[in-house]
Parts: C-alpha cells; sequence; structure tokens
C-alpha cells in the first residue's frame, strides 16, 4: 500500500516532467481500465488515455487536493473523456457491438484482455462476489454514478446502496490485498 | 461521527469514486487530516479500486504509448515556452553551435558566456535532480512508515485504547494502538493542542492494582504515529502535561487523558 504521492503531484502541477512521468506510471494502468470499461476499444482507449494524461498535464494546476484525492480527479476526466467520445459522431458512425453491459460483461467476452496477468486474477476475485456487487461498483465506480443517481439507477434506497457498497468493496479488497 | 463511524458509513468508498456531494468530499478531506487510520483506510479503498481497474486495461505497449504522450507534451512546452530543462540545454546547445560555427574567433567572449551559461544549467539540472531524488526517498520513507503502522494495527494482538479528555481537559483526547506481545505502542496524540512553552506531554503505562505509573517517556505533538517500546505490564494509558524534560511522576492535576485496556 502507498499513498498518494503528493510530492510528485506538487512537482507536476510546477510543470516539471519527470514528476509527470511518475504520476503516469503509477495511474495509467487503473485509468485505461476505466476509460476500457466504457469504450470497449483497445484503439479508442489508448487515444483517450492519451488524450486523459494531457489534460492532466494542461490542466494539473486545477487538481485542489481539498476537494478530494487525484486519482479521483483524474478518474473524473477518464470518465467524462469515454462518455464524450460515446456522444461523438465518430463512434456514432462505427460498427462496434457494444452489447456488454457492466465490467464483468467486459471481461468475459473482451479478446483485448485475455492475455492481461491482472484480468486472469481479476476474474477470479469476481467470481466470489455476488451479483447485486458486481452491480453496484459498475454503478458507482466505473459508470461514474453519484451517490442519488446511482440509488435510482439501481432502484434501492441511498442508504441501502452506501451499506451495499461498502460490504461488497469488503469483500473486494479482502480478496485482492490479501 | 467518529473515525470508525466514518470508515463503516460507506462515505469513504464514495468519497474515493467522487460519487459524494463537492460539500461532503470537503468535509471528509478535512477529517483526514491529522488522522492516520482515516487516511489508512482510504489508501487501501484507492488500492482495491486501482487494481480492480488494472484488471480491466487491455495489454499495451507502454513505451510507445508514452513516449507519443511525451512527443506531445513537450511539443506543447516547447511552443508555451514552459520550463523543461532537456529542451532547453538542447535548444542552448544549437545556439551555442551556431555561434561555434559563424563566429569562431571574432566571438569567443560570447562564447565562452554561454558555455558558462550552460554549464550552470547543467548545474541547476542536477541539483533539481538531487530535490526529485531526495522528495522521492522520503515519500518511500513515509510509505514504508505507513506500512508498518499498518501492518501493526491490523495485527490480532494489538489492541485500541481510547484516551478520552479528563476533567478541565474534556476536548483533547488521544488513542494508543498497544501490542503486548511485541511489546510496542503507537500513539497518535493528534487530538491533544499545543503544549505550551517549556512544557511537554508524557506518556504513563499504568498497572491498576496497584495502581502504578511507569513512564513511556515525553512526546512531542505530531500528526504522526509515534513509535513506543513499551515491556510494561500496561492495563492503562494516561498523558500529563509536565516540566519540557519530564517528571519522575505525573501531576494529576495536569492529566489531558486517559484510557483502559479492555
Amino acid at each position: 500500500m502507498s499513498a498518494q504521492p503528493d510530492l510528485l503531484i506538487a512537482r507536476m502541477k510546477s510543470g516539471d516532467q519527470t514528476a509527470f512521468t511518475r504520476v503516469y506510471d503509477r495511474y495509467q494502468e487503473a485509468l485505461h481500465g476505466v476509460i476500457y470499461n466504457i469504450v470497449k476499444n483497445r484503439d479508442v482507449s489508448e487515444e483517450i488515455l492519451q488524450d486523459v494524461f494531457i489534460k492532466i498535464w494542461n490542466n494539473s494546476e486545477s487538481y485542489d487536493s481539498q476537494q478530494g484525492r487525484f486519482f479521483t480527479w483524474a478518474l473524473n476526466i477518464s470518465r467524462n473523456a469515454s462518455i464524450d467520445y460515446l456522444r461523438s459522431k465518430r463512434h456514432k458512425d462505427s460498427l462496434k457491438n457494444l452489447s456488454s453491459d457492466n465490467f464483468v460483461d467486459v471481461l468475459e467476452t473482451s479478446d483485448d484482455l485475455d492475455t492481461a496477468t491482472n484480468a486472469i486474477y481479476l476474474k477470479k476475485w469476481i467470481e466470489k462476489l455476488e451479483p447485486m456487487c458486481i452491480k453496484i461498483i459498475d454503478v458507482i465506480f466505473f459508470k461514474g454514478f453519484t451517490f442519488n443517481d446511482g440509488a435510482k439507477e439501481l432502484e434501492m434506497p441511498s442508504g441501502t446502496l452506501k451499506t451495499r457498497h461498502r460490504k461488497c468493496m469488503m469483500a473486494l479488497r479482502n480478496m485482492i490485498l490479501n | 461521527m467518529d473515525t470508525q463511524e466514518l470508515i463503516n458509513s460507506g462515505d469513504l468508498e464514495l468519497y474515493v469514486c467522487g460519487a459524494l456531494e463537492l460539500e461532503r468530499s470537503i468535509e471528509i478531506t478535512q477529517a483526514l487530516k491529522n488522522n492516520i487510520p482515516l487516511q489508512l483506510e482510504v489508501q487501501i479503498i484507492e488500492e482495491t479500486y486501482m487494481k480492480l481497474a488494472s484488471g480491466i486495461a487491455p495489454t499495451t505497449n507502454e513505451v510507445e504509448l508514452f513516449d507519443k504522450l511525451q512527443a506531445i507534451i513537450g511539443k506543447d512546452n516547447s511552443e508555451s515556452n514552459t520550463s523543461s530543462w532537456s529542451n532547453y540545454i538542447g535548444w542552448a546547445a544549437a545556439v551555442a553551435l551556431l555561434f561555434g560555427g559563424g563566429y569562431l574567433y571574432t566571438n569567443n567572449a560570447d562564447l565562452q558566456e554561454n558555455n558558462t551559461s550552460l554549464e550552470n544549467q547543467l548545474v541547476t539540472t542536477e541539483q533539481e535532480k538531487e530535490i526529485l531524488n531526495t522528495e522521492v526517498e522520503n515519500t518511500r520513507q513515509v510509505n514504508n512508515d505507513y506500512e508498518e503502522a499498518l501492518a501493526f494495527i491490523k495485527n490480532k494482538n494489538t489492541v485500541k485504547v481510547n484516551l478520552a479528555g479528563q476533567k478541565g481537559f474534556e476536548s483533547s483526547y488521544a488513542t494508543a494502538f498497544h501490542n503486548p506481545v511485541e511489546n510496542v505502542t503507537y500513539l497518535d496524540v493528534a487530538g491533544l493542542p499545543a503544549a505550551p512553552q517549556g512544557k511537554s506531554y508524557q506518556l504513563w503505562s499504568l498497572t491498576l492494582n496497584p495502581l502504578m505509573p511507569t513512564s513511556l517517556g515525553v512526546v512531542e505533538n505530531s500528526n504522526d504515529l509515534l513509535r513506543i517500546e513499551n515491556t510494561n505490564s500496561s492495563e492503562a494509558f494516561g498523558i500529563t502535561l509536565e516540566e519540557y524534560e519530564g517528571a519522575e511522576g505525573p501531576n494529576l492535576e495536569q492529566l489531558y487523558t486517559l484510557g483502559v485496556i479492555n
């Protein structure tokens, strides 16, 4: 486990490319996963990942640590960029079939992930998760719904969503971190 | 809402996901300050999400991807004249070459000046590198400390002891994590006010029957967990305010916090 690299982020904000490289190394894979889960196309996800890090570099001074984690800030940029792509004419003109519903569908049906070591571990973990947990984590983490919108989407009281989300994450983290 | 209630509430997971209202997120950021158990919890949550998301990242040629990115960022930098030492040195070298070719004999003084400037820039770059390396090392050390503290707190033999504010000091608090097998106690004193000039807080290990205090030393105000070797058969902990160098016995009129091991 490691703390948020505040010093590196501060250096990046002041224009240090070396610090930016280290920030990229730390966060790129997770952000790539979030982007891929939304756009479901490897080439497109790589392009969006690149755009996301250009935005991170160009707008790093707008990250306000009082408002939340750096990862959360970068996560929002990644989701927004991916959703913008889905709404774009370029996407609508493509013939890609995007019938997959959540991250487990993506994990199980994508050819791009077959050989990824992380994916192999993830498959083992999610086999043990309750189906409701998969829906909750998909909506709240991957799709980026707000708490209240997520409760509406999943048709459950917001208090229940919060409790279940915590319970699901506890189950997942016990598997992942142990 | 105390630390454990906040951890159990599920708000920290939503905080990391970015699913909370901005106002609530700012409140949580405030709560995280000076609260190491909360910070550790948030780090674990974030790491879990990152590992989860990494499982859905397609295999890529990371080097190629980053080279493309760097080419774009480097280009933007040169256009906007923001600082990039490598670009700047390259540019300065080109200028030096131009001078060297065209004005080798007539402008030797200028060339010398450019060389000196280049050397200065190289020295500055080396200094920047050293600073960054030091910061990385510091960050690594902080990470190691966090990991060590987390492993200690998670240990099945570690017990948490809440040291509540005593009469006259009700707003003060501290938390001890004591492991009688390892003979180590971690102490969080972020809930104590700054010690007055010339005074120090002193931590006491107590046995209850008979009531017997043993000094575990003076403790500085700190936002970090303090690690203390403790071979005593502690049944309770207390913190008093004493003279700067500490006292032989506790001044019970200045007993700030006290907590019994359950």
